[in-house]
């Protein structure tokens, strides 16, 4: 037998190393700009050709520290937004970095919501706390190409409006689209709605026509959303969901993503809702 | 086909016309037991070894492993080309190693470092001459090799029938050998028998009670999987200088069955009773990658089994489900 190996085939002769792109070196960015959100979250800026879709993630480095995934936050030709809450030592750190400082960036990774197959639908966006930046993005391309959606309905739930992200986003959406927000507990001051998101999502009395379901946020809250959305006459196939691991390589190696027969970071992290039933650790 | 014949007092100076080329890696005896290691000279390398402690993939994505140099922002990976030569690879562990070709070199997602030391490496495997008590081979089908190696060597009397596998392997071959039109089967037959239909229906079982019965015994020490010639998964983690503007990326092998390998910001572990951890192993072996790449991710070595300080036999778990 004389089978040679794929890489021989491909490339020829062995010893000679050709140059290919190495996937696992980040490419050093400034940042741009650094928004306080609330006591222990900021989203950071920076300008970069890459092209991410709605739903997609990037790894951001300070090297030293580390490397973890954020969901993109944003939707803009040359420029991507990510946010950032301090729970770690990476996200500690990059409390602390300013305007003109230097993070290491790759990707952008994952499939990302696939927005095309959404045209002609109504949009339900449900958020809850960090769950909201990912879907930020999915919010901004709607706005962009607001003649290929119908309605455009929100949900967001925060712990308190302390917590609240994106605060002048929120009013621009206010005004724009179907508008809805929750606190989970009663806050001095605040005369909106309190309770969880799903009650919120009940209470809407949407029906499922033309509908597609966007759900980001903590697994316990996309369960609940989902099953208020079946009582409501919703299918698991109208509902699209980000799911969360801890993506180290974003290559579909290290394997720490791994659902199953599953990468999030590769064949994720936006999966439509009835083929994650079967997604059990 | 027409192969070569090596005499084994020629062997010594095979191995010396190899070195002036080649780093070369070959089982050596420790103690008790037998791992690949660096070789100088014919003398060092053990023959009367079953199979290594750890696997020869080691030298592929090894335990730990450079990613880059930093200083501030500027990074090299720069590496030296070192050319090898694995001698005394079993069948089994370039099975091994053809599977994770299906992984790290997938298309769009290519690992750069595997395929630098797949590129520099020639694989000089050494047919078995009997099977070890905890070796299933038979049964995943790796007990026969017809590609992915260089050279085939294989003991027949006072000397080693060679078979060529690539043209890379064809260029070892000088005027030690000789051309012969031997051939030397081996027939192993493995004690051990993993029950295949048992293996195709194990999606049936996914939420098998036995699973928590068997994983009691499971100490999550990690054994099964550092010796895998198959387990590949690791962290990213960094090394700093004390100045902290210097220092290096690394990634280190890590385990399914560490409660924090599945653990995401915030806390929460996804994997966290020992029975999920350990189901997932095996699925992810038998299961999960057969789906993904249409091959299972386990050849047989049995090196889970041996090395495993709790007794715990994947092959036997298996043939017993219900």
């Amino acid at each position: 037998m004389h089978h040679e190996l794929p890489c021989w085939n491909r490339y020829g002769q062995h010893n000679k190393f050709i140059k290919m792109k190495n996937l696992y070196v980040p490419e050093f960015v400034e940042i741009d700009k650094v928004v306080k959100e609330t006591k222990d979250i900021i989203t950071m800026g920076f300008r970069h050709p890459m092209r991410a879709l709605p739903g997609q993630f990037i790894e951001v480095s300070l090297l030293g520290i580390g490397e973890a995934p954020f969901g993109v936050a944003s939707y803009r030709e040359g420029y991507i937004e990510f946010t950032v809450r301090n729970v770690g030592n990476l996200t500690r750190a990059l409390q602390s970095r300013k305007k003109g400082d230097k993070i290491g960036v790759r990707g952008p990774f994952g499939n990302g919501f696939p927005m095309t197959d959404f045209v002609n639908n109504d949009l339900i966006i449900i958020g809850g706390g960090t769950g909201v930046a990912p879907v930020r993005s999915v919010i901004i391309y709607a706005e962009k190409h607001r003649n290929q959606f119908g309605e455009v309905h929100l949900f967001f739930g925060f712990r308190s409006p302390e917590e609240f992200l994106y605060k002048k986003d929120l009013e621009n959406w206010k005004r724009k689209f179907q508008f809805n927000i929750t606190i989970d507990k009663p806050h001095r001051g605040w005369k909106g709605n309190v309770g969880f998101l799903n009650q919120l999502v009940e209470k809407s009395r949407l029906n499922n026509t033309r509908k597609i379901v966007i759900i980001c946020g903590p697994p316990i809250m996309i369960e609940v959303c989902a099953a208020s959305l079946q009582k409501l006459g919703f299918n698991n196939d109208q509902i699209f969901v980000s799911l969360e691991r801890l993506m180290q390589c974003g290559l579909g190696k290290c394997g720490h993503c791994m659902i199953n027969d599953k990468y999030v970071c590769r064949d994720g992290p936006v999966f439509r809702y009835d083929k994650t039933i079967n997604l059990k650790d | 086909m027409s192969g070569y014949i090596l005499k084994k007092e020629d062997f010594g100076k095979f191995i010396e016309s190899l070195k002036e080329e080649y780093e070369i890696f070959a089982p050596v005896k420790k103690k008790t037991y037998f791992v690949f290691g660096k070789v100088d000279s014919a003398e060092e390398i053990a023959f009367e070894f079953i199979n290594t402690e750890y696997s020869p993939t080691n030298l592929f994505f090894p335990k730990k492993e450079v990613l880059f140099d930093y200083n501030n922002t500027k990074i090299n990976n720069k590496k030296e080309d070192i050319t090898r030569v694995i001698f005394g690879i079993r069948p089994c562990d370039v099975h091994a190693l053809i599977i994770m070709d299906t992984l790290f070199l997938e298309a769009n997602f290519e690992d750069t470092y595997y395929r630098k030391k797949r590129e520099n490496t020639l694989l000089i495997s050494l047919k078995c001459n009997s099977a070890g008590e905890n070796c299933f081979c038979e049964s995943m089908g790796t007990d026969k090799l017809e590609r992915g190696y260089d050279l085939m060597f294989c003991e027949q009397g006072g000397s080693y029938v060679v078979d060529i596998g690539s043209q890379r392997g064809q260029k070892l071959i000088n005027e030690l050998f000789k051309s012969t039109d031997e051939e030397c089967i081996k027939e192993l037959h493995c004690n051990k028998k993993l029950d295949m239909q048992k293996v195709n229906q194990l999606e049936q079982f996914a939420e098998h009670e036995g699973w928590k019965k068997e994983s009691e015994a499971c100490l999550s020490c990690a054994a099964c999987t550092i010796t895998c010639p198959t387990c590949g998964c690791f962290d990213v983690v960094d090394v700093p200088n004390l100045n902290m503007a210097a220092g290096k990326r690394l990634r280190v092998n890590t385990s399914c069955q560490l409660k924090n390998f599945s653990e995401v910001a915030g806390g929460h572990v996804f994997r966290e009773t020992r029975d999920k951890r350990f189901k997932h192993r095996i699925y992810h072996k038998l299961v999960y990658f057969k789906k993904q790449f249409d091959t299972f991710m386990c050849v047989g070595c049995g090196r889970c089994i041996t090395n495993c300080p709790a007794g715990i036999d994947m092959v036997s778990i298996i043939n017993s489900l219900k």
